[in-house]
């Protein structure tokens, strides 16, 4: 049933700022016991990837290599701890993990499972869902 | 300073730090606690006060001194 009090992201970029907000907004949503589901694609995905090669591959505008030489948590940082807040569920999109032919296992501990892109709007049905 | 009063310092740290340390505080503490977050953020300063009323604690003062920013609360759920 839907739920007008979640919030819900489609994460796609691959820029270190858009997902440093997406993982704000996330951390505040949970903070305020909302239910988020975010769900991970495109070039987003690879910035959750264990490799520091594959991770590291995401551009960083000035903005972002501010926040990263400020020593401010990181991304992955805010979304472990928004998970610790609440019901947060990150979801890695199927396509991306089957066009590199990753695992779950491939992906840092915070991505809870794979799952496609009918499962994720049947998910979110009627739900607000922001597209970062 | 309010004996027993617990002090979260934040300062020098960059928003959402402070708002972050405070939420990780109160959830920690008893209903009834009382604490105080200092930032030297002045957006901290508008945002924790925000965050305090939408999740439902009691906001006791905010104030600030020598640029250091001195938010109160009150934990009620």
């Amino acid at each position: 049933m839907a739920n007008p009090e979640a919030l819900n992201i489609m994460l796609l970029s691959g820029d270190y700022s858009k997902i440093q907000a997406a993982a704000m907004l996330t951390v505040m949503g949970a903070s305020y016991d909302k239910p988020v589901k975010i769900f991970v694609s495109m070039e987003a995905l690879p910035a959750f990837h264990k490799d520091p090669a594959i991770a590291g591959t995401i551009s960083q505008g000035p903005v972002a290599q501010k926040i990263v030489e400020s020593g401010a948590d990181s991304f992955i940082d805010l979304f472990r701890q928004a998970k610790e807040f609440g019901q947060v569920t990150i979801y890695a999109c199927s396509l991306v993990m089957d066009l590199y032919h990753w695992q779950t296992d491939d992906l840092v501990d915070i991505v809870d499972t794979t799952l496609g892109i009918a499962g994720f709007l049947s998910a979110v049905e009627g739900e607000p869902t922001y597209t970062m | 300073m309010t004996e027993g009063l617990k002090v979260i310092d934040a300062r020098n740290s960059f928003c959402p730090g402070p708002l972050m340390e405070l939420i990780k505080e109160i959830r920690q503490e008893q209903v009834g606690a009382v604490m105080e977050v200092w930032s030297s953020d002045a957006g901290s300063a508008k945002d924790i006060p925000e965050w305090i009323r939408r999740a439902g604690h009691e906001l006791l003062a905010s104030v600030a001194e020598d640029g250091i920013f001195k938010i109160r609360v009150k934990k009620l759920r």
